[in-house]
């Protein structure tokens, strides 16, 4: 008996040991980066060395790939490597947000140093959905006015400019009307957390990735690694003009027509649109402010959206504001840099809007006219100002609405 | 002698077999401890770099070393070096003109590695060069 158990052990430890050693031989063969930003070494490359490099602004050299998703940096195990990514292959989603685009002092910090994206980002309407959560909760009798009171996550905003200090985040289940349950479960779709509706049309990821991740027409299934600021029209529409809210029905309707054009492309056919409305991006147009928030919260859109026709073209009495750019480091200059579709330099006139953004992507001319670049497109546009020609618009009503009277076009 | 007296019997295959099985998974086992004894860890990231003979070196040039990261000046018999990685996030900056610009934030640095432009605020790196007794040229990046 013992003779017979020695047999089995030895040739038991022998299959145990060959086992061992086809193990250890599975698995990539290492590649090994050290990023400049971290000073540790990373084997991520050795199973994503097809993955394309993100971004210009974020070199792998330099940033690596911990720094953004977290996980585990030395691991050849899949399950081990990914076991502390973070917000799993999305590390912009707004939950893990501040641990990765807003580490290292990136996107993270200071108004005053430009360094405030997340905590703009975060008390955006794009992110609380607050106006559309604040007028179902008015009209439904959930409280007084429409003034926010609720949006998609709690979030606080002290230094308030518009006298909202918080929102509470809006709990369907403790809301008493049932047109309010419904609402959330057929309209909550599209703010910054939600993942989308099924369909590729209304593919994007989440987080900062909902705009900067284009994904407009690409399936679900493939992996989009991409960063980008020039953000064209049909990554918007991955959310915006995709269809109507019914309130009685408390449903939404998907848009039905089949545009074979951009403009149908760019907006469902319920109203008419100026020219530049539907050539260029809607990036040319909405700022920086507007569509990424001012640091305040806010009940409308109405309120956030500000950006008119007359930032460009002035009115009919004034030329458009303009300054000129007399500092290296000014913001105009910043956003140029990563924008590169014109050669903006120190001493040239630019647009700036009401509340001082610069329209870092126009010039003035020598001639006295003006020239944009789209930010998406890379089109050079040239346009005059409103003053001096037939413009007949009354000078108390220069709001975009009343230049569609005469310039929106019916296709 | 009969032709069954060169048979191996089953009790001595089984047991050339068993100890067959142990010797080979000693063995086995010996060449997976040398394999993990020997394992050599990240080679070190060379940090001294000989440039070459001092006569190599105009009296007034600059050389770029890839391979250090760094731009070396000469001016008469001082040599200065300055690293090419950005201070702000680690980015390899490129020669822009008399500038060195880093494509990936716009920092923009003087040709002796100062400040421009941000959003970094320090300075390019300074590095250490050193002429030998034997008038080598030898630049310390660490």
């Amino acid at each position: 008996m013992k003779h017979t158990s020695l047999v089995f052990a030895s040739f038991g430890l022998l299959l145990a040991i060959l086992l061992a050693g086809w193990w250890s031989t599975r698995g990539p063969e290492v590649t090994s980066i050290t990023p400049t930003i971290s000073g540790e070494p990373e084997y991520c490359i050795s199973c994503h060395q097809d993955l394309p490099e993100i971004s210009p602004s974020h070199p792998v050299e330099a940033f690596g790939c911990v720094s953004c998703h977290g996980g585990e940096r030395l691991a050849l195990d899949e399950d081990l490597a990914h076991s502390s990514m973070r917000g799993g292959a999305n590390p912009s989603d707004l939950a893990v947000v501040e641990q990765s685009c807003g580490g290292n002092d990136c996107h993270s910090g200071a108004a005053g140093d430009q360094r405030d994206h997340i905590q703009r980002v975060e008390t955006s309407l794009q992110a609380t959905y607050a106006g559309a959560i604040a007028a179902m909760r008015y009209t439904y009798g959930a409280q007084p006015d429409a003034a926010a009171r609720t949006g998609v996550n709690a979030v606080e905003d002290p230094h308030s400019g518009t006298g909202i200090l918080r929102l509470e985040q809006f709990i369907p289940a403790q809301e008493v009307s049932p047109q309010l349950q419904l609402f959330s479960e057929n309209c909550l779709y599209c703010h910054l957390s939600a993942k989308p509706m099924e369909g590729e049309e209304y593919h994007r990821y989440t987080g900062c990735s909902s705009c900067h991740t284009p994904t407009a027409g690409i399936g679900g299934e493939q992996v989009v690694h991409s960063l980008t600021t020039a953000i064209p029209y049909t990554q918007c529409n991955t959310c915006h003009n995709r269809g109507n809210y019914d309130l009685r029905e408390m449903a939404f309707h998907p848009r039905s027509d089949n545009p074979g054009d951009r403009m149908h492309d760019y907006y469902q056919p319920i109203a008419q649109y100026t020219r530049c409305e539907w050539t260029l991006d809607c990036i040319d147009c909405h700022t920086r402010t507007e569509v990424m928030g001012d640091g305040d919260l806010h009940s409308s859109q109405s309120e956030a959206q500000y950006v008119q026709c007359l930032d460009c073209h002035g009115t009919a009495e004034e030329l458009p504001r303009t300054y000129t750019i007399t500092d290296p480091e000014d913001i105009a200059m910043r956003l140029a840099f990563f924008h590169p579709v014109s050669d903006l330099k120190v001493g040239d006139t630019i647009l700036v809007t009401s509340l001082g953004e610069p329209l870092w992507n126009t010039r003035v001319l020598p001639d006295g006219g003006y020239e944009l670049f789209g930010k998406a497109s890379g089109q050079r546009f040239t346009f005059q100002a409103a003053a001096g020609t037939s413009c007949e618009q009354n000078p108390t009503e220069q709001e975009s609405r009343y230049c569609h009277e005469c310039h929106a076009e019916e296709h | 002698m009969s032709a069954n007296d060169h048979r191996i019997s089953r009790r001595d295959f089984v047991a050339f077999a068993w100890k067959g099985a142990l010797a080979l998974s000693g063995a086995l086992g010996l060449g997976g401890l040398l394999r993990f004894f020997s394992h050599t860890p990240e080679p070190q990231r060379k940090v001294v770099f000989d440039l070459g003979p001092i006569h190599s070196f105009p009296l007034e040039g600059q050389l770029e070393v890839r391979e250090a990261g760094a731009v070396v000046y000469r001016v008469g018999d001082i040599f200065t070096a300055i690293s090419l990685t950005c201070s702000h996030l680690g980015c390899r900056v490129e020669r822009d003109g008399e500038t060195y610009l880093c494509p990936c934030h716009g920092s923009r640095f003087g040709k002796k590695g100062e400040n421009l432009v941000g959003p970094a605020n320090t300075p390019l790196q300074r590095f250490t060069v050193e002429v030998t007794p034997e008038g080598r040229v030898v630049l310390h990046t660490a």
